[in-house]
């Protein structure tokens, strides 16, 4: 294929990438930002939303756009749910400890995944796209689903943006962020915004998920590679920062995407890796973090 | 101990093993890929890029068919090897030659479906080489699946045929009913729930080795352990039966390795349809071990 087309192709991949990987990240990111967690299940909750939707698309009847706009509802729902409950029985017993809170969110992944192991399966099982368009470009087709994700994956970070700062629900997260006690003392019950933030975090990985599974399948392994490409991401774009979030998102998922296609997703990965290490020596902060 | 394999591997007749492993249920890669090779140089073309699996499965596939290739006047012009825990498959497209005649993949693991939808968005309703695929990118899913219409007409190899054919024999309709498997190759009580028909023969048959191995060395224990094992390197043909629903097969006692019948299916309609079937000469190839010559 000559390069021009192959770029092309690249970048599209490249872009497809970058907006669900910014989707989970913002959930990650939203939850340490806030409650000072670091969510190590965040991969499985990514994992429950596909496995979530596979379950919803089966068992409900009717056309595909249908059981599938469904799926987008529901299966975010269910693993924000879960996640409350998790946040209610586990972390907060823990008093959000951060080393505790690590080891508990561990746990919490294996228990969700052997789960899913358990009741789901070993397989690897396909959610029919909401339609089926093919791009037929001059030099190769494109499947025109992977573009509504895009188109998709912004609209849902739009929202997430406008809620943070336009609406009441953002502004009683931003103060908890900012400072808990003061929070707590003009009246803002804490432990409801962290189990709030907590469902929202594991919400956004879902949502990501459920836009991912028409075109990877749902598999309950399938949490690994999200959960290390969103702490890249987090990590590189500043803990808790929300704009650093999206930046390293359309960065890594970008030089991912062009780097896998002309090089090999191996080195892709190296790069990525060494540029969190690289940001971790020379700016502990990340790009656009706060300095602690 | 006994060890009977089911993996299609070379491993057992390339002499990697020891006396205690036989692979009398299945041919291996080599053997299936070198009697087909043939087949895909005179009817679909002779330039060849190949998808395979990054590990020893897929170079079994490589080095094979890639020899079975020059040696029949083809060329392989590109090998695209695929790390197997990949997910997407799209950015590995764009290495295939323009100049492609044959596009052969086997791709096996939870991704295989997206590699094939992959890989149908890419050639779109655009020029396509023909496609040979091996049957593992696809076992246990369904060919009228949504986004797979662009496979109507591309060749598969099974080893043994999902869909019923016309001219299947009783010893077939025994065991797919008694396995449970409808004509389509679906499960009788879920028809979403589709088989790994092509390769779960080999279990069957096998079981069925076993059990005539044990008979024959009139086994009474773990003590005649041996003594079975020598009992299977003492068979040689196997005639198709209920026993060998596949078909006939030739069981090599020297590499432990048996050898069967291969079949080349194309879609049509949505359902695979046999066109080609090789004969069991066509899959021999020269000794690589002579086990029996191994102690225990």
């Amino acid at each position: 294929m000559d390069f021009g087309p192959f770029l092309l192709l690249a970048l599209m991949e490249g872009t497809v990438q970058a907006a669900v990987l910014a989707l989970t990240a913002v959930g990650l990111s939203l939850v340490f930002g806030v409650m000072r967690v670091v969510n190590v299940a965040h991969g499985e909750f990514f994992m429950l939303g596909a496995v979530a939707a596979w379950f919803v698309t089966f068992h409900l009847p009717g056309p595909a756009w249908a059981v599938f706009l469904a799926a987008l509802v529901i299966a975010p729902l269910a693993v924000a749910g879960v996640a409350a409950v998790a946040d209610r029985l586990v972390l907060k017993r823990l008093h959000y400890e951060p080393e505790a809170v690590i080891v508990a969110t561990i746990g919490l992944s294996y228990m969700l995944q052997q789960a899913a192991l358990s009741f789901y399966g070993p397989d690897a099982r396909p959610v029919a796209a909401p339609f089926t368009l093919r791009l037929q470009l001059p030099w190769f087709g494109y499947s025109g689903y992977k573009i509504a994700v895009v188109a998709a994956a912004v609209l849902l970070l739009l929202a997430v943006w406008l809620v943070m700062t336009r609406s009441r629900a953002g502004l009683v997260m931003r103060a908890t962020q900012m400072d808990g006690e003061t929070a707590r003392a003009f009246g803002i019950d804490t432990g409801r915004v962290y189990a709030g933030v907590f469902a929202l975090g594991a919400g956004l990985a879902a949502v990501a998920a459920v836009l991912i599974v028409p075109i990877q399948q749902a598999h309950y392994l399938m949490g690994h590679d999200p959960l290390l490409l969103s702490f890249i991401v987090v990590i590189i774009g500043g803990l808790g920062s929300l704009r650093g979030t999206l930046v390293a998102a359309v960065l890594i998922g970008l030089s991912d995407g062009v780097i896998s296609v002309f090089f090999s997703p191996t080195l892709a990965k190296i790069i990525a890796t060494l540029a969190v290490a690289l940001v971790l020596v020379f700016r502990p902060q990340g790009l656009f973090g706060a300095r602690a | 101990m006994p060890y009977l394999v089911c993996s299609e591997g070379f491993h057992v007749a390339s002499g990697m093993l020891n006396r205690w492993t036989l692979q009398p249920g299945i041919t291996d890669v080599r053997a299936q890929v070198s009697s087909m090779a043939p087949w895909v140089l005179a009817n679909l073309g002779k330039k060849v890029t190949m998808v395979f699996p990054d590990y020893a499965f897929g170079h079994d596939h490589r080095d094979y068919f890639s020899a079975a290739v020059a040696a029949g006047g083809g060329e392989v012009i590109a090998q695209i090897a695929i790390p197997p825990t990949e997910t997407s498959f799209t950015r590995y497209l764009p290495q295939i030659p323009r100049d492609t005649e044959v596009l052969y993949h086997v791709m096996v693991g939870p991704a295989v479906l997206t590699f094939v939808k992959e890989l149908g968005e890419f050639y779109g309703s655009g020029a396509r080489p023909q496609i040979f695929g091996f049957i593992d990118s696809l076992e246990a899913v369904d060919t009228a699946t949504p986004g797979l219409e662009f496979l109507e007409g591309t060749h598969f190899w099974e080893g043994h045929c999902r869909v019923k054919q016309a001219d299947a024999s009783e010893h077939e309709t025994f065991y797919r009913t008694a396995v449970g498997v409808d004509d389509g190759g679906a499960s009788v009580s879920d028809a979403r729930d589709v088989s790994t028909y092509a390769h779960m023969f080999s279990v069957w048959e096998t079981l069925f080795v076993i059990k005539a191995g044990m008979e024959a060395a009139g086994y009474q224990g773990p003590a005649d352990r041996q003594k079975f094992v020598e009992a299977v390197e003492a068979m040689t043909t196997m005639p198709a039966g209920r026993e060998h629903p596949q078909g006939d097969k030739i069981f090599n006692g020297k590499t432990h390795q048996v050898f069967g019948h291969q079949f080349i299916s194309r879609v049509e309609g949505g359902k695979l349809m046999r066109v080609h079937a090789t004969s069991i000469e066509e899959t021999m190839y020269p000794d690589a071990v002579d086990y029996t010559a191994m102690s225990f």
